[in-house]
Order: C-alpha cells, then sequence, then structure tokens
C-alpha cells in the first residue's frame, strides 16, 4: 500500500482529536490473507460495484493535493478475478451511490450497480425502499469462505456496526465496516493572537474563548447547526445514563440506542418534550455557543444548502475563523487548504457537565460519527439491478461481498483513505486512531432526538433548531412545534411498524 | 375636442382587427387544401404529437392515477383512494406552503406585470429608434443570464454581512440591517421581492410588441386632440395590449405556482417553512422523503388551480370575440 499525504497528516491530528478516548482495542489476529478453500463459482461475467470513498483511482488520474490514490479495492479485485477466471469486478465513479435519491432513480429502471454504498439510516427508514437492497440476514449467519476457520460471517462484524444496521423488520441491508469521529478543530495562531494559550476543556470555557475571540476582532468559530450531533452530545448527556440505559434496554441484547428505542421512550414519557425538560433543556446553551459564532454560516440551510454556500470548513481553512466543528476528515481538508497544518489543531467536546441542572458526568463526544462511515455495501436485488436475475450472478457477487469484506480486506481499504477505522473483528486501525477503537467496546448511547425516526421528521427538526439557534423563534414556541413533529413521527413509525 | 380616445380606440382597433382577419393565414388557405393535402400535414405532425403524447401527457395522466396511491417511487403503487388529498388539508406543512403561495401570487404578480410594462411603454416611446434598440438590448440581454446566477448574487445581496446590509449601514440605518432569508419574518417577502426592479425581458418584449401593433394613426389622432401621456396610455396603450396583459398574466399565475428554483437554491424552503411553497412541498415529498403518492396529489390540486385560472381566462377572451 502506497503512503500518502492524507494519511500522515491525518493520522497526526487524529492523534490530537481523539484525546481522552482511552484504548481498550481487544487485539485479534488478523486472518489469513488465502483462504483454504474457496466456492466454485459457474456465473462469468462483470460485476458493478460503486464503492463511494474507496473507489480505486484510475490508472493515470491526478489526485487532488490532501485526497488519497486509491488502490485496495483493486487490488482486491485483481485478486478475486485471479481466483475466478471470467469474473470481471467494475468499479462505477466515485459519485455513483450513497445518494438515496440516485439509488432510487437507478433502482426504478432496474440497472442499479450490483453493489453499491448506502448509509444505514437511509436503507432503514425507507428512504432508500425496501426491497432495493438483498436481506443480508441469512448469510451473514452462514460462513465467510474467504476468511480461514470462519463460521458465520456475521460474527467478525462489530456488533455496534450490526445493531445500528439493523432495520426495524430485523433485516441487514448492508455490511458496515468502519468507524467515523468528529471535534473540534482550532486555529493556534489566532488563538494566540486573542491570548489564549490553550483550547477550551469546558463549555463555559468554549463560550468564554469566543468572547474573547470576538473581542480581539477575530470570527471565532463557524458551524451550521447541525441538529443530529448537538442533539447526540447533549441530549445523550443530559438524559444521564440510567434514563439511556432504561432506552436500551427496551430492546436486550442491542448496544445501541434505535429509533424503536426512542417511539418507546416517546410513549413512555421519558422522550416527550411535554412531560420531560431534559429533552429540550439543552437548546439553550447551544444557542449560546452561536451567538458568537460566524451567522453567515449557521443562517445557511443546514440540509440542502446551495453548493456556493460558505461553510465552517472552508472558512476554517481560510483562516477566517479561529474554531470550527467537523468529522476526522477534516484535516485531510487541510492539506489542500492555505493554512499549515502546524498552525492548526483539535480538542474533544469541552465537558458539558456544568451546563444546567439538568447536565450529567456522561461523558457523550463518542455519539457522534460513529459506524457510518464510507464502507457500508449493499447488493441489488433483481428488482433494482435487472443483471441480478442471471442463474448464479448472486452467489457471485455475495463471493465478492464476503471476499472484500474480510478483516483483512476491512483494515487494507479503510486504513488507505485514513479517515475512519476499520471495524471488524481481527482488523488494526492505523497506530494514530487506535484510540478511537475504545468506543467500539463500550455501549454506544445515542440519541438522535427522532430525527432518525422518520425523514419527514428529520427534515422539519433541523429546520426548527435552526430557527430557533438563530434566535427567530422562542423556546416556547420551539417546544410546542417540536413537540408537534415529534408526535406525528411518532405515530407515522408506529404505523408502519406496527 | 373632437372624438375621446376611448371612441378612437374601438374605431381603429375594429378597423385592425378586420384588416387582420382578412390577411389571416387560416382565413386565406382554408378553401385551398384539400383534405388529402391537410393529412399529409397531419402524418407529419404525427412525429411530433406522438412525442408530446410520450413525453408530456403520459407522465401527466400518470400523475394522475398516483395522486390516488401509496408509491414509494420503487415497489408496486398501492390505491388508497382520496387519503393523500384528506392528509394533505390536515397537513400544517402544506397548508402553511398553500398561504406563502397566496402572498406571493398577490405581491408577486403585479411585480412581475407592471414595472415590464411601465419599462416597456417607455422604451416605445422613446424618440429615437437607436435608442429604442439601445435599451430594449439592455433589458433583454440579462435574458442571458441563467436565473440560477440570479438567485446565486441575490442571496449574496440577502446575506448578514451582504450588500444590502452594507448598503443600509452606510446609509446610517444600522437598526434596519437583518438576516433576510435567514429570518422567517422576512424571508418569505426577501424572496418575492428579490429581481428588483423586476423587469422580467420576455414580458418587456411581449408588451413591446403589443405596443408597436398599435396603428401609428391613433396615436396621431391623439396627439391631435391633445391627448396627455397618462391618458394615452390609460385610453390607448392599456386597450390594445390588454390581451398580451392577459396572456402574460397566465403565464405569471403559472409561473409564480411552479417556482421551485428559489426556495429550492435560496432558502429549502426555510427558515422553519417559512418560504416553502406547494411545489417545493411537492419535490421535498418526491426526491427527499419518497412519497411519490402524495406528491402527486400535491402536483394535482396544483393543477386543477391553474387549470382553473387558465380556464376562466379562455371563457373570457371567448366572450370578448
Amino acid at each position: 500500500m502506497k503512503s500518502h499525504g492524507l494519511r500522515n497528516k491525518g493520522a497526526l491530528w487524529m492523534t490530537a482529536l481523539s484525546l481522552g478516548l482511552s484504548a481498550v482495542l481487544p487485539v485479534v489476529s488478523v486472518n489469513a490473507a488465502s483462504p483454504p478453500t474457496v466456492p466454485k463459482l459457474a456465473w462469468k461475467g462483470t460485476i458493478t460495484m460503486g464503492a463511494w470513498v474507496f473507489t480505486p483511482t484510475a490508472p493515470g488520474q491526478k489526485v487532488a493535493p490532501g485526497t488519497v490514490r486509491q488502490t485496495a479495492l483493486l487490488t482486491l479485485a485483481n485478486e478475486f478475478e485471479k481466483m475466478y477466471p471470467g469474473i470481471h469486478i467494475k468499479f462505477l465513479s466515485p459519485n455513483y451511490g450513497n445518494d438515496p435519491n440516485f439509488i432510487r432513480t437507478e433502482a426504478a429502471a432496474g440497472q442499479l450497480a450490483d453493489v453499491w454504498d448506502a448509509q444505514y439510516a437511509d436503507l432503514n427508514s425507507g428512504v432508500i425502499p425496501h426491497g432495493i437492497a438483498v436481506n443480508l440476514a441469512p448469510y451473514f449467519k452462514k460462513s465467510n469462505p474467504y476468511v480461514s476457520g470462519n463460521k458465520e460471517w456475521g460474527s467478525y462484524m462489530s456488533p455496534l456496526g450490526l445493531a445500528v444496521s439493523q432495520a426495524p423488520n430485523g433485516a441487514y441491508y448492508e455490511i458496515n465496516g468502519d468507524y467515523i469521529a468528529t471535534a473540534f478543530y482550532y486555529n493556534k495562531a489566532l488563538f494566540k493572537k486573542a491570548g489564549i494559550s490553550k483550547p477550551p476543556v469546558t463549555w463555559a470555557q468554549l463560550l468564554s474563548d469566543s468572547r474573547i475571540l470576538k473581542a480581539h476582532g477575530i470570527d471565532p468559530g463557524a458551524h451550521r447547526p447541525y441538529w443530529s450531533w448537538w442533539s447526540r452530545l447533549f441530549l445523550s448527556n443530559f438524559l444521564g445514563i440510567p434514563t439511556l440505559k432504561q432506552l436500551l434496554s427496551f430492546q436486550p441484547g442491542n448496544p445501541s440506542i434505535t429509533p424503536q428505542d426512542e417511539v418507546v421512550g416517546y410513549q413512555k414519557g421519558i422522550l416527550n418534550p411535554l412531560k420531560n425538560p431534559r429533552v429540550m433543556a439543552w437548546w439553550p446553551v447551544v444557542k449560546e455557543l452561536y451567538q458568537y459564532w460566524d451567522k453567515n454560516v449557521s443562517a445557511v440551510p443546514v440540509l440542502n444548502a446551495p453548493t456556493s454556500a460558505v461553510t465552517g470548513s472552508t472558512l476554517f481553512n481560510a483562516g477566517k475563523v479561529a474554531m470550527t466543528y467537523s468529522g476526522s476528515w477534516e484535516p485531510g481538508l487541510w492539506v489542500a487548504g492555505k493554512q499549515k497544518p502546524a498552525n492548526l489543531g483539535a480538542f474533544n467536546l469541552p465537558s458539558i457537565a456544568n451546563t444546567s441542572r439538568y447536565a450529567t458526568t456522561y461523558d457523550s463526544t463518542t455519539t457522534v460519527g460513529g459506524p457510518s462511515g464510507g464502507f457500508q455495501y449493499s447488493i441489488s436485488t433483481p428488482q433494482a439491478d435487472q443483471t441480478m436475475s442471471q442463474p448464479g450472478k448472486f452467489q457471485a457477487v455475495l463471493d465478492w461481498l464476503r471476499f472484500m469484506s474480510s478483516p483483512r480486506a476491512d483494515q487494507m481499504v479503510v486504513n488507505q483513505w485514513g479517515v475512519t477505522i476499520p471495524t471488524f473483528k481481527g482488523s488494526h486501525p492505523l497506530p494514530a486512531l487506535r484510540s478511537l477503537t475504545s468506543a467500539l467496546s463500550k455501549p454506544w448511547y445515542p440519541v438522535f432526538g427522532f430525527s432518525d425516526v422518520s425523514v419527514s421528521a428529520h427534515t422539519q427538526i433541523f429546520k426548527l433548531f435552526q430557527e430557533y439557534i438563530n434566535g427567530f423563534i422562542s423556546f416556547a414556541s420551539a417546544k410546542q412545534q417540536y413537540a408537534q413533529i415529534v408526535q406525528q413521527a411518532v405515530q407515522q413509525y408506529s404505523a408502519q411498524n406496527h | 375636442m373632437g372624438l375621446g380616445p376611448k371612441v378612437y380606440t374601438e374605431q381603429m382597433a375594429s378597423s385592425v382587427k378586420a384588416h387582420e382577419m382578412r390577411q389571416h393565414p387560416a382565413v386565406r388557405t382554408k378553401r385551398r387544401y384539400s383534405w388529402k393535402t391537410a393529412l399529409v400535414a397531419y402524418v407529419f405532425l404525427l412525429p411530433t404529437l406522438i412525442a408530446i403524447a410520450l413525453f408530456s401527457y403520459y407522465p401527466a395522466l400518470s400523475a394522475l392515477l398516483g395522486a390516488f396511491t401509496n408509491w414509494n417511487g420503487f415497489n408496486p403503487p398501492q390505491w388508497v383512494g382520496l387519503q393523500n388529498f384528506a392528509q394533505a388539508f390536515q397537513d400544517p406543512i402544506f397548508l402553511a406552503s398553500a398561504k406563502n403561495l397566496l402572498i406571493w401570487s398577490l405581491v408577486g404578480l403585479p411585480l412581475s406585470l407592471v414595472p415590464s410594462f411601465v419599462v416597456a411603454e417607455l422604451i416605445f416611446h422613446l424618440r429615437s429608434t437607436r435608442a429604442q434598440y439601445v435599451y430594449r438590448t439592455v433589458f433583454v440581454l440579462s435574458f442571458v443570464i441563467p436565473s440560477v446566477v440570479t438567485i446565486l448574487i441575490w442571496q449574496y445581496i440577502y446575506e448578514p454581512t451582504g450588500l444590502l446590509n452594507h448598503l443600509l449601514i452606510s446609509m446610517g440605518l444600522q437598526s434596519w440591517t437583518q438576516s433576510w432569508i435567514a429570518d422567517p419574518k422576512y424571508a418569505l417577502w426577501a424572496v418575492i421581492l428579490m429581481g428588483f426592479p423586476w423587469v422580467n425581458p420576455f414580458n418587456l418584449l411581449v408588451y413591446y410588441a403589443g405596443l408597436q401593433s398599435i396603428p401609428a394613426e391613433l396615436f396621431d389622432a391623439a396627439a391631435v386632440d391633445g391627448v396627455s401621456g397618462l391618458q394615452r396610455i390609460a385610453h390607448i396603450d392599456v386597450p390594445m395590449v390588454l390581451s398580451q396583459i392577459k396572456v402574460l398574466l397566465v403565464l405569471s399565475i403559472v409561473g409564480v405556482t411552479q417556482n421551485i428554483v428559489v426556495p429550492l437554491i435560496m432558502t429549502d424552503g426555510g427558515p422553519g417553512n417559512s418560504t416553502t411553497t406547494p411545489v417545493f412541498y411537492m419535490y421535498e415529498q418526491a426526491i427527499q422523503y419518497g412519497n411519490y403518492g402524495y406528491s402527486m396529489a400535491i402536483a394535482l390540486m396544483l393543477f386543477v388551480v391553474v387549470m382553473a385560472l387558465a380556464l376562466v381566462n379562455i371563457k373570457y377572451f371567448q366572450a370578448e370575440r
């Protein structure tokens, strides 16, 4: 595998952003690359794949500064083709997939790729209609013949990845093999100019640093008020561990809080904004931060912003704001930006323990991000992809998915990108990202605040939250509207999944 | 003073209409061509008609049926009768979007029709034909600017640190500065009033063509009788371009009703739902939520409203003849 700038620099900065997370990675040895026996495949032809961020870079194609020349999947494809002469793996454009509208349109015409990328939330919520992706649950219980000694394909997948990937009907429409993180990023030079020597460790310090920066004529920060990030950080914290465990108990054995848990939680009053003040007590806390941060960014529509709209990331990389809050892909952008990476740093969510009488000591940092990276692949049904009705093709495609989802393959592919960590047992993350794996071994308590219950609620809650954050509606009005949206979402979810 | 301008208008208009009728191609050719010749013409038209039927009418008819189904765009649709329509009338977002459309129509339609007419008048009555040509070109050139570009420019103008607020500050009106498209109190007005000075090149051309078709004798006669400029506009120009105004009114209604680009690009229907229009909501339901059945029900309701307005207009035209 070739080394590249992003990996090295990204790794360096991931060390910083993952401060505070202890490394509790259970080390499992990587399985051998060559399985002892492989199934015979009668079908011959081309398997098409939309690999999104892991799409192999075309030979001779120049890559932009800060981006990675992807080769890992191509290497795996070559191995598979060598094993099965007559089968060819064709990678489609990096833009292929990961967009529900695109997937739905392709599927409606029966010409979706054989294997494609989609976010689990889109597959499970029905935004990508059921019937487009094959339910892999029965195959997860069978062995993966490309991993020596394996008896159940799903046995080495991370429990967290499996938990979030399971649809309300029990189906698994994808494999889920990586984990992504987020952090606050800051400009050391601008902090120094304002006389601030170190990044904030508490929410109060974050606010006071923002005030100091502003007093020195420096734009303190920029970020669109992305509801589901703040709800996971704050709502999860404000509910506290005992309540989170109660939510988790609604589906015994499941390591993550799901939309179903939220719906039950609402019905029991735990997540009803009209019955439990904790549900919305954090809104004014977040609003205070945005009073200092750049209004040009916080006012831009969060979900479907014009491509020309300014972002926190662009302002930060141009050195125009002192802070932003973004994903672990951010350091990769610094390489291409005007700022010297040495002038930039990262810090985790400052402690929010004392922000309200409802705040708890639960560290919710890892609730944002999670198993929603790029390694999420599905197989098309014959309805979505007419070529899948060819005799023997499904088995060939399934075997390709099995082959490229061994722990060895997961590690190869995910680490080359350098932004996320592979999650299959037996795979190893890049050394600098290793501390992130601790999150995989813990129960995951992300409370999305119903934006994951229905796509309509998702849109409405994002818009409502932005209105409130920007000071255009009162808390009382926001509470009333939020309660209404949530009630409708719960009714809709209950009707669809009764 | 001799005959009033109104009488002039009616007499001359009657004369012009009779002349036009004699010159009308349909009148001249009616007796000349046999049915065989007509058949050949229809055969030549057939490919176009088939294409229109296939790509325009078939999708529209499909949507008509789809409005009564629950369909996610992939799996077979399920017949739900009038459920989608009942849902729409209980849907607070759809009702809010209908209210937004009403406001947009009441304010937007005059903005679409009046400034273009005023500019057409000003250009038409310039003495120099060269000056007419230059001004006409200047206004019509903006036709080539994609609407998306215009919207993005206005987005910059409306930004909290954008041109409009800078202008207000420079005039000492700092207290007037606002987050124009981020504040639900102002967002709808901001998007409606976007495009100052609201001169639509297409409307301008239509009006200008209408003014050009007014017989010069009418203006001469009015001038001899000492008719003022405003009287001429009121009693000659407006009545003579009334048919253009009616056509532009219908087109503007259709345009406002189907205006999705501005909310889609500029505000995403927000903040909240303050700039959501029914057609935007229709798009959102179909493309973002995958509720194609409900989306088509909204489309059908829009179709009925626009069709009703168009029928009223057609009936009005027929009555006039």
